[in-house]
């Protein structure tokens, strides 16, 4: 990227288009295998590429996978010991920093470094970046030093001189008639209006209903802030090599991108992610902070570490778009929809990438839709964790319970109408029944200050992974057995399932597998988005340790004279499938093998015809509202969410609780509040940009559907994104249930609770 | 940052005659004052670590009918501490409700009454407002979700103390020492005479000066059936700053309010005491209706700016409840 660019660009991480990718179509002369779940097992056929092991089928049972394991490197993060990017301070280290404009749009007229320079200690203090200021905290030079104390002081002892523009930082100061064009080449506002013909359509079934519910959703922008925040520590080494300690969710994407920064062969780069303090979305590239950090330890012969503050990672970091969906739903008495309109305007800053996944799930017949974006002078929007898709479900589901108000049907029932997805099928009815949903009243039928309510929401995804990994497993005559792919684990667990295939390929405890993730030295693998590590990786995991495994059956059969399909890896043991008196430990069997090492690369391929190619979850939540303070509280939560193969419960049943925190704090809390004068954001910090704490958590219970939907050798389903698409929609159902008419705008806070509250008593 | 001089006293005085150096500021447990100084709004050429004064540590006691601690006494120390609880259970109240667990292990009583104001402009330092000696307070124009709905006229920042209006409805006294040279003396000061107006001084919010330590704090036994509370409303359940809060204690007397102290917070620069409200309480019998009426009354006068009115709610909403639990401990027995 270029380093005068302020914009991270946004990732294109819509998920549909990966949908059918990489899927074999036919599998004629397959083998037939039973994939499915639960009451609905179907035979699929499937040609198993040579090399790889047979598919895992419905019915199957593990030693390994499956088991509630705690993360392998659980001790090294809770003591400290774990090594971030930021963490990284190396002999003869410098500090560095952007120095930044105040203003949200300017031009920076004139630049004094003289006092910066005189600081002891300070070695570079430059012009950086662009002098157009198009968002505030937008750098336009750079300081380093030999600490951090006087890289900092620096920073403030530069001075600048801006001319200051008109801005337009917030969507409504954009959207005024004469607001200042953000982008001189277009309006403000662009996008997609309706389609007459679709409008007609539209209102054409409308007028068949029985009702037609409308409504405007309103969500605001909520920002990654991730803990460790944008950055990395690098290390150029002369003449033609680098490495670099980035906190980053696609370690060979950096590694790329150092390798065009510093005009070096990308075999010479060396990229580390061993541990990653926050990714959900916003770490795709080396970023702003990255290249500089780099293009600075090149100039100055020595290792750099450049990490946003947090103002800056407020700013800088990437967000979720806001929006603002129009909604019009036609139902028919039997809960048929058949007529949907929707607007959709949001704003992603300077960088775009606003838009809001509405529709989805449902069929509603006749839609009309529109979408458009607003350019603001505010920072840039990036992926976050299902992008488009928990405000479009917030719109979206709020919708639905109005529409289930209007014929007097229960909510669960018109999505269970609605929505024939067959593992959500199966969710509704489990779902309901573990919450006690018939125990939900009538909407706004609670007596007294505080109301109860429950509220259910949707989800879906698509997350079975595809092409692009290759992992290598090591026997080592000791018995020892490593696993290694070059790819992050952003905190998820990754290199804990890892070890977990390995092992239960190999037939051994997990304790003798050492999983290596993190270092681009070794294979390659995926970014983390679009929840595709898991699926993607662990294939070919599983592929690599088969193989390594079958030489050892190879080298055994060979001592026994028999055929390596004669034999069994299992217990810890190579066992004889004909002749029951024959076993050897694996060690034993390592001990024979002629070299110091068996070394397999197992590579990812595509897709079987799946199952199902999208995976699902129901979401239920129950609330309290305090009518009289404003407040919500989330009392208890239930998820069930389809995983695919379930390598390790403990781990995703975390994911799905991550899910249900951040979401908690969407649907409650955070919002990026930016001041109308000087365009900065005013509450860039972790104090007043309000995030979820210990005390506002419900009570929450997470049910993974197992599904095995043989999409491939494993079969498991990411779990980054899914569980993230409804938390917030199923909770502001539960504040509609329990006031008797939806609170249309995230973060439901206190002035917007009581604000609805007033807003319904003025119109009775 | 920028570096400082670290003084780390053995008592009071000793901490009262480093505070008299130019420019020093003065640091309990640290939690305002270090992010302050790391947003570069605080930029202190001495700083006094109090936490080494031992007499600031002195204990949570009784003492001829009043309640004295130490000035780094923690917020953890009050919210556990049984006396307390007994005979002024709002204290304690105020203090458990304060941030997270690892700030009130921390936190001083002295620190919180004096730790700075929130105001989101105020604490970044490229927006130079009035507080700072600029000519603007932002919050008029910019966003003001949370500030003042009483007394926004120059400045508007609301008081972000706990404490401060808990130990202004039970009488609290700072016990100061104050540097003069090489003497140190001793003073006094009643709680409500401590806060300053920004109308007064804008640059500060009491009135300490250079030279100036709260070693100790105390306020009287409360007597007869008397009922303490200290209520808040806020966003987050945890660690969040109030929205409103106000603290209450009610005397009862045959069945009848003989006294009341009613201070508001978190809605003005200063903690307010709602003399009116308490004079109309006196003689009633307290019930809710009564309470509901007189948190009505403390909204009278409220000046709400564009995004706060929705305070003027919680304001009614805080006082009604500080009222009734300050009336049922009274009843109870409590205190």
């Amino acid at each position: 990227m270029n380093a005068d660019d302020p914009v991270i660009p946004v990732d294109p991480q819509d998920p549909a288009p990966r949908r059918r990718r990489n899927q074999q179509d036919g599998a004629r002369g397959g083998k037939p295998f039973k994939f499915g779940q639960k009451g609905d097992v179907r035979e699929v056929a499937v040609n198993v590429p040579p090399d790889e092991p047979p598919p895992w089928q419905f019915g199957d049972t593990h030693a390994v996978v499956g088991q509630r394991t705690p993360r392998v490197d659980a001790v090294a993060k809770v003591t400290g010991k774990a090594r971030y990017a930021y963490d990284m301070n190396l002999p003869g280290m410098v500090w560095a920093a952007f120095v930044r404009c105040p203003h949200a749009r300017a031009k920076v007229t004139a630049v004094d470094y003289a006092e910066a320079l005189k600081i002891p200690g300070v070695l570079v203090a430059k012009d950086y970046g662009s002098k157009e200021i198009r968002y505030a905290l937008q750098h336009f030079g750079i300081v380093a030093a030999e600490t951090h104390a006087a890289c900092l002081e620096a920073v403030r002892a530069v001075k600048a001189t801006f001319e200051v523009l008109p801005h337009a930082a917030r969507m409504d100061q954009a959207l005024a008639p004469d607001a200042p064009r953000v982008h001189a080449e277009r309006p403000n506002k662009t996008g997609d209006d309706f389609r007459p013909e679709a409008v007609a359509a539209f209102e054409k079934a409308a007028q068949g209903c029985d009702a037609v519910v409308s409504g405007i959703a309103t969500t605001e922008v909520q920002t990654h802030m991730c803990l460790e925040p944008h950055g990395v520590t690098a290390r150029f080494e002369a003449p033609d090599r680098a490495t670099v300690w980035a906190s980053t969710q696609a370690t060979f994407g950096a590694r790329g991108e150092v390798a065009r920064v510093l005009k070096v062969p990308e075999a010479n780069v060396t990229v580390i992610a061993h541990y990653m303090g926050g990714g959900f979305g916003s770490k795709f590239s080396l970023g702003v902070a990255g290249a500089a950090a780099c293009t600075l330890s090149k100039e100055l012969g020595r290792p750099v570490k450049l990490m946003l503050e947090r103002r800056a990672e407020h700013a800088q970091g990437g967000n979720r778009p806001s929006s603002v969906q129009e909604m019009s739903l036609g139902v028919k008495k039997d809960g048929t929809l058949a007529a949907y309109k929707v607007s959709k305007t949001g704003t992603g800053g300077i960088g775009g990438g606003a838009g809001a996944a509405n529709p989805m799930i449902y069929d509603f017949g006749e839609v009309a839709e529109a979408d458009f974006e607003v350019a603001t002078n505010a920072g840039a929007a990036a992926a976050m964790r299902a992008p488009r898709h928990p405000q479009g479900s917030f719109a979206l589901e709020t919708i639905m319970n109005l529409a289930a108000e209007a014929i007097g049907m229960d909510p669960l029932e018109l999505r269970r109408k609605n929505d024939k997805h067959p593992i959500r099928a199966r969710q509704y009815v489990e779902g309901a029944k573990r919450f006690g949903w018939d125990k939900r009243t009538p909407s706004g039928s609670g007596k007294g200050p505080i109301k109860k309510g429950m509220g259910v929401a949707s989800s879906l995804w698509y997350a079975l992974g595809g092409r692009g990994a290759q992992v290598l497993c090591r026997i080592r005559k000791d018995g020892s057995v490593e696993i290694r792919n070059g790819a992050q684990d952003i905190g998820v667990g990754t290199k804990t399932i890892l070890a977990m295939v390995a092992a239960e390929e190999l037939g051994i405890p997990l304790s003798r597998v050492t999983p290596f993730l993190g270092d681009t030295n070794d294979p390659i693998g995926p970014a983390s988005g679009g929840s595709t590590t898991a699926p993607t990786i662990m294939p070919a995991a599983r592929t690599a340790a088969f193989m390594a495994g079958r030489s050892l059956r190879e080298i055994v059969a060979k001592a026994w004279n028999c055929g390596a399909d004669d034999l069994a890896l299992g217990g810890g043991k190579v066992l004889h499938l004909k002749d029951g008196s024959k076993s050897m430990t694996f060690e034993k069997a390592c001990a024979l093998m002629p070299g110091d090492e068996i070394a397999e690369l197992g590579k990812r391929t595509g897709n079987y015809a799946a199952y199902e190619g999208q995976t699902g979850g129901v979401h239920f939540a129950e609330v309290e509202v305090d009518t009289e303070d404003g407040t919500i509280s989330v009392t208890r939560y239930l998820a069930l969410q389809d995983a695919g193969t379930i390598l390790n419960p403990l781990t995703a049943e975390s994911q799905v609780n991550g899910a249900i925190v951040q979401g908690v704090s969407y649907a409650l809390f955070e919002e990026r509040i930016l001041d109308r004068q000087l365009g900065q954001q005013v509450n860039a910090d972790m104090e007043m940009y309000k995030i979820a704490g210990p005390k506002d958590m419900p009570r929450a219970e997470v049910i993974l559907t197992e599904v095995v939907n043989g999409a491939n050798n494993v079969g498991v389903a990411g779990l980054g994104e899914g569980p993230s698409v409804p938390v917030a929609a199923a909770i502001a159902g539960a504040v509609h249930n329990a006031l008797g008419f939806p609170v249309w705008s995230l973060p439901m806070t206190p002035d917007r609770v009581l604000a609805a509250i007033a807003a319904k008593e003025k119109g009775k | 940052m920028k570096d400082f001089t670290y003084v780390l006293p053995k008592d009071a005085a000793e901490a009262a005659r480093a505070a008299a150096a130019p420019n020093c500021a003065l640091k309990g447990a640290g939690t305002d004052l270090v992010d302050r100084m790391k947003e570069g709004v605080t930029r202190p050429d001495t700083v006094v670590n109090l936490l080494t004064a031992t007499d600031l540590r002195s204990p949570i006691r009784e003492e001829n009918g009043r309640i004295v601690m130490g000035g780094a006494t923690t917020l953890a120390e009050v919210a556990e501490s049984a006396l307390i609880r007994k005979v002024a259970p709002g204290f304690a109240d105020a203090a458990a409700e304060a941030a997270t667990p690892q700030i009130r292990n921390r936190g001083t009583v002295a620190g919180n009454l004096c730790q700075r104001p929130r105001c989101w402009y105020f604490r970044n330092d490229t927006y130079a407002c009035s507080k700072k000696g600029g000519e603007t307070c932002y919050s008029i124009e910019g966003e003001n979700k949370y500030h003042a709905i009483f007394e926004n006229v120059t400045c508007n920042i609301v008081h972000p103390s706990n404490l401060a209006p808990i130990l202004q409805v039970l009488g609290g006294t700072l016990h100061v020492v104050t540097a003069n040279g090489t003497d140190v003396v001793a003073s006094d000061v009643a709680v409500k005479d401590f806060w300053v107006r920004p109308e007064e001084d804008i640059s500060r919010e009491n009135i300490l000066v250079a030279g100036q330590v709260v070693r100790e704090v105390s306020f009287p036994i409360p007597q007869g059936m008397t009922g303490s509370s200290y209520v808040e409303t806020r966003e987050k359940a945890s660690f969040d700053w109030a929205l409103t809060s106000c603290a209450a204690a009610l005397t009862l007397d045959g069945g009848k309010i003989a006294s009341a102290s009613v201070v508001l917070s978190s809605v003005a620069p200063t903690p307010l005491q709602l003399e009116a409200v308490e004079k109309w309480l006196v003689g009633k019998a307290p019930s809710d209706a009564l309470f509901r009426e007189a948190g009505t009354k403390a909204t009278d006068g409220a000046t709400p700016m564009r995004d706060n009115a929705y305070k003027i709610t919680l304001t009614a909403v805080v006082v009604r409840r500080a009222l009734s639990a300050a009336a049922a401990r009274a009843t109870g027995g409590g205190k």
